[in-house]
């Protein structure tokens, strides 16, 4: 059963490089919305966007 | 994809890469563009209408009623050639006109003529040309109209087309790959199959309208007709115009259904690809668990509940991608007050993702198979020994493409569909919400989204072809 588990593990490890990007991604629109959180209840009035 | 070399081609040894780092190059890619289309893109171009009549002469020829009347029957006549073959020709679905034209050179060809033609479909559809041709002769013989169409339900929208589209690929997908082989669906069922479809239309035709049923309820005019928004040409009352690329799919979405179309379109292929790799090994272990060495479910049996339930399933994972993104973007600031409505002023924005599945996925099939369709099923459709145009021993060259030029048009196709699906998004974001920054920022949900088909593009078909 563990030889089963660890060879399916085996399997799908290599699938974890591909989510890479997609976790840089949201990682950083989430940041992006935590720090937009943060200054909006400090006060800062950010410029306007691009 | 069912018929034999679908993704079955020679490994790949030669990448000067990782097939997953040209997930994080792909991924660059659009991130780049997403800061280029923010910097430079600044005010919608799509939202007016661009397009512009060809000349009258052009026009009028190539929209003109013997053309129309030729290419009607040539729709009429390779349906009823379809039907034939798949009735009284051989069993064998790769000797077979009946398989190879529907699931290949129709389902395929068309998208790409839509693509750069407009909407060629609806000129050779043949159950439109059946249904005109009935009205007419009931004219003619009545001596009176027909009664007319009932008033098509709106709330419908394209949901009729959406549930066709979810059949067919379900009988090619699931039905038709019983034992993991071509075996399920034979050219028998392709003709048993179009003649449901045929009568199904006829009645959708009879009872709302031959053309307002094309609109909404035909499969394959919406389905075409969805690709035929991204291209340069359409007709407009009467008259071919041109337009630029991607211009006028703006606003295709707002119909209810047409969300579910594209999505269905999108996991069609995603389900295609994830069970020659990716899910390969999970839908081994549930058939096995139903088949229980024998003493469970019939084995085809078993092997299309499952196949059934993991189609499912991938619809699920791609409907739920996509509603996280548009959650993501929010109604905050835009012009419409619900979540749903605003899912659809973006649907369009997945066509080109649409199209970019089925190329990276489906090219090298269509390339082998059109060679077959032209050569042998031309001459010997029915697969017992004519040779009606000489062509009958000719065969597939394989080694037209080679298995990296495959991956790199693979890659190459990905990219650009969701880098135009950026651009179309980016848009629309321009024109629904009310200031630049909110627009920008809902954006950054759709490079979210975009990264994460095309990683699970390349993902599948990377697994697809290991």
């Amino acid at each position: 059963m563990t030889g089963v588990l660890l060879a399916h593990a085996g399997h799908y490890a290599l699938y974890v490089l591909y989510a890479v990007p997609v976790v840089v991604v949201l990682g950083s629109i989430v940041l992006a919305a935590v720090r937009e959180r943060r200054e909006r209840r400090s006060g800062v009035i950010r410029p306007p966007a691009l | 994809m069912l018929l034999p070399l679908a993704h079955a081609l020679a490994g790949k040894q030669d990448l000067p890469i990782p097939e997953w780092l040209f997930a994080w190059g792909a991924s660059v890619v659009l991130i780049v563009s997403f800061v280029a289309l923010s910097v430079a893109w600044r005010t919608p171009r799509f939202e007016e209408d661009r397009s512009r009549p060809v000349s009258e002469r052009l026009s009028a020829a190539l929209l003109g009623r013997p053309l129309e009347i030729l290419c009607g029957a040539f729709g009429v006549f390779l349906l009823g050639v379809t039907i034939w073959a798949g009735l009284y020709g051989t069993e064998a679905p790769d000797r077979n006109f009946a398989v190879t034209f529907v699931f290949v050179t129709v389902w395929l060809g068309f998208v790409l003529f839509s693509v750069l033609l407009g909407d060629v479909f609806r000129a050779f559809n043949p159950w439109r040309a059946i249904a005109r041709v009935a009205s007419g002769g009931f004219r003619l013989i009545a001596g009176q109209t027909p009664p007319p169409a009932l008033p098509y339900p709106e709330r419908l929208g394209r949901w009729p087309a959406a549930i066709g589209l979810l059949a067919f690929l379900w009988l090619e997908l699931v039905f038709g790959a019983s034992g993991a082989q071509t075996a399920g669906l034979t050219p028998r069922t392709v003709a048993i199959a179009t003649l449901i479809y045929s009568a199904w239309t006829f009645v959708g035709m009879a009872l709302f309208g031959i053309e307002k049923w094309c609109a909404r309820g035909e499969t394959f005019s919406v389905y075409f007709g969805m690709f035929s928004r991204l291209a340069p040409l359409e007709v407009r009352d009467g008259r071919l115009r041109r337009r630029p690329w991607l211009s006028g799919a703006t606003g295709w979405g707002l119909v209810p259904g047409s969300v579910a179309v594209i999505l269905i379109t999108i996991a069609g292929t995603t389900f295609d690809g994830a069970q020659e790799g990716l899910l390969n090994g999970a839908i081994g272990d549930v058939f096995n668990a139903l088949f229980d060495d024998g003493n469970g479910l019939e084995p085809v049996f078993a092997l299309r509940i499952t196949n059934t339930l993991f189609m499912a399933l991938t619809l699920a994972v791609v409907t739920g991608i996509y509603w996280a993104g548009v959650r993501g973007m929010g109604i905050r600031g835009s012009k419409v007050s619900k979540l749903r409505d605003l899912g659809r002023v973006f649907a369009h924005s997945f066509i080109t993702i649409g199209l970019a599945y089925l190329f990276a996925h489906y090219f090298s099939l269509f390339l082998f198979q059109e060679q077959a369709q032209f050569t042998y099923l031309l001459s010997d459709p029915l697969g017992e020994g004519s040779d009606f145009f000489g062509t009958a021993g000719s065969g597939i060259d394989y080694g037209l493409i080679g298995a990296e030029a495959v991956w790199y048009v693979q890659v190459a196709a990905l990219v650009i569909g969701h880098v135009a699906a950026l651009a179309m998004g980016h848009d629309k974001a321009l024109a629904e919400y009310k200031d630049l920054r909110r627009a920008t920022q809902s954006q950054y949900w759709m490079l979210a989204l975009m990264v994460s088909f095309t990683v699970l593009g390349l993902m599948l078909l990377s697994s697809a072809n290991a």
